[in-house]
Formats: C-alpha cells, sequence, structure tokens
C-alpha cells in the first residue's frame, strides 16, 4: 500500500475521531422522536486540524519540524551578525605589505563602520572594488570628503598634483604603494562601496594583532617644510 | 566611476584651501600653518633577488606621507 511506505504516517480520521473527548454528555435517546427538518439539506466538511495536532501525533514529524525551525533561526542570526556586526575573512595580495601578509592572514571586518560611518584618515577599510565586480579589496584611507590629497605617489614623479577628494567619496592607498592598485588607478573611493573597516588581523604564527591607526603627530619640523 | 575633479599644482594649495566643495568661500579662513601636523607612514616593498630562489626576501622602505589636520 502507498500509505505503508509514506515517510511520515499521516493520522487516520477514524483514529483522531477516537481520541476526541467528548465535550457534551451523552443524550439519552427519549420517548418522543426529534422533530425531523423538512426539506433543508446541508454539506459538512471536514473538520480542519491543526498542525500541533498532527505533530503531535507523529513523533518524526515533530522532530523534523523543531530541527528546520531551529536552523532557520540560526541562519539568520548568524546572517544578521557576519553583515551587521563582524566578519572575519581570509586575505591575500601584496597591496598591503608590511601591515597584512600576502597570505593566510584573516582579517576582522567590523561592519558597524559600513557605508563610510565614523571613519577617518589612517583607518583601514575593505570595500568592494569599483573596477572589478564580486571582488573585495582592503585599502588604507589618505583622504575623507573634501580633503585635498596627492594624486600619485608623495616624491615618486608623476605629476605631483592635487586634487580635492569629492563629496561622498574618499581616497584609499595600499600600504605598498609600489604594488597596490587603489585610487591612485580608479579614482575617488564612493562611500557607499566601504563594507566595514578592519579592526584586528590574525594569523596561526602571530595569532591576534591590533591594526595601528597609521596617523600619528608628525616629528618633522613645521618649520622645515616651508 | 569615479566623478572628475579638478587637479592643481602643490603651489596653489593655500588658495583652493578658502574654497569648500561646493565652490563657497571658508569661514574663517585657514592658515595651514596653524594646523596640526600629522604623519602616516606607507612602504614601498620590492622582492630582492630572483623570484624562483626562497632565500629572496622582500624588502620595505619607508614612504612618508605628511597631512595638515
Amino acid at each position: 500500500m502507498i500509505r505503508g511506505r509514506c515517510l511520515f504516517r499521516l493520522p487516520s480520521i477514524e483514529r483522531v475521531s477516537l481520541r476526541t473527548r467528548l465535550t457534551k454528555p451523552i443524550r439519552r435517546a427519549s420517548t418522543q422522536p426529534k422533530p425531523q427538518p423538512t426539506t433543508t439539506t446541508t454539506t459538512t466538511y471536514p473538520k480542519p486540524r491543526s498542525l500541533t495536532r498532527y505533530l503531535r501525533t507523529s513523533p518524526r514529524l515533530s522532530l523534523t519540524y523543531s530541527f528546520t525551525k531551529y536552523f532557520l533561526a540560526s541562519a539568520l542570526l548568524l546572517h544578521i551578525f557576519f553583515e551587521y556586526f563582524y566578519v572575519l575573512e581570509l586575505a591575500w595580495g601584496i597591496s598591503m605589505l608590511p601591515t597584512i601578509a600576502s597570505a593566510n592572514d584573516w582579517v576582522l571586518i567590523s561592519k558597524l563602520y559600513r557605508r563610510g560611518r565614523n571613519l577617518h584618515v589612517g583607518d583601514v577599510v575593505s570595500f568592494k572594488h569599483p573596477d572589478k565586480m564580486g571582488e573585495y579589496a582592503v585599502k588604507r584611507i589618505v583622504g575623507m570628503p573634501g580633503d585635498f590629497v596627492v594624486e600619485g605617489t608623495p616624491g615618486k614623479g608623476g605629476s605631483g598634483r592635487m586634487l580635492q577628494v569629492p563629496m561622498g567619496h574618499c581616497w584609499v592607498i595600499g600600504d605598498n604603494l609600489t604594488w597596490s592598485r587603489d585610487s591612485r588607478t580608479f579614482g575617488a573611493l564612493p562611500l557607499a562601496l566601504v563594507t566595514g573597516k578592519v579592526v584586528r588581523v590574525f594569523s596561526f604564527r602571530q595569532g591576534w594583532r591590533k591594526l595601528n591607526h597609521g596617523l600619528q603627530p608628525a616629528y618633522a619640523e613645521s618649520d622645515a617644510l616651508d | 566611476m569615479a566623478p572628475l575633479v579638478e587637479t592643481f599644482h602643490p603651489a596653489r594649495l593655500g588658495q583652493h584651501v578658502q574654497y569648500l566643495t561646493n565652490g563657497k568661500i571658508r569661514k574663517p579662513p585657514v592658515d595651514l600653518k596653524q594646523c596640526e601636523l600629522k604623519e602616516l607612514i606607507q612602504y614601498e616593498c620590492d622582492l630582492r633577488g630572483p623570484k624562483e630562489d626562497p632565500r629572496s626576501k622582500i624588502v620595505c622602505e619607508p614612504v612618508l606621507r605628511l597631512f595638515r589636520n
């Protein structure tokens, strides 16, 4: 029989009806016959049974239901945590040497700073690459909206010209100036592409280490710059 | 695509600083020499030696960036 081969055996209507409690006392048949309705025709529908009633009768279905419920809840919580709070990502590439190694370094990204919230010059940020679809990059912020920055590499030829970072954008440069494709290549980065700020770096050899902010009071004499 | 921006020679920085991004004059006017001087160290790292040689090392030379804040 087909019913015998089903994964979850549903209770038959007869079995369920036997378990229903009687809410009203059984009325004994009286001697006088009840007056029958004359010509009315009534349609009877099967009584809808709730999900909990099914689950009570089938332990296997109940187990599957509770497993699915907890799995979906935990998946939702993990998604919210990784999307809006913190995420650990494996970084690779030589553009951030020596701050972040070229391989086997994990970066802890705080999503509280996404879309440029509370960012400052010197912070290392993760962002969606504006030129390569689906790729992410990690660079250091050198200029925030309205700041004036050097267009190329300081002291290394090029035009040596300056520009003002437009509103809603920032200027990002890799710590390894020689081997980094950054704002010198693709221009100002929209703050909307920033996915978070790198707060910690982890490697199995060195453990957790805090990322230095970078921007510090200068040791150079101000008069020497004139 | 990044928006097009005007570039200028660093010698004219003192004039450009007096204007906001929307073109209005900054009030009060800014004297760059009075702003705090800050620095950021970045690097120029490159491989010293042949690429196939395991004894080759990556050598990083510091590059100093100065900021007026």
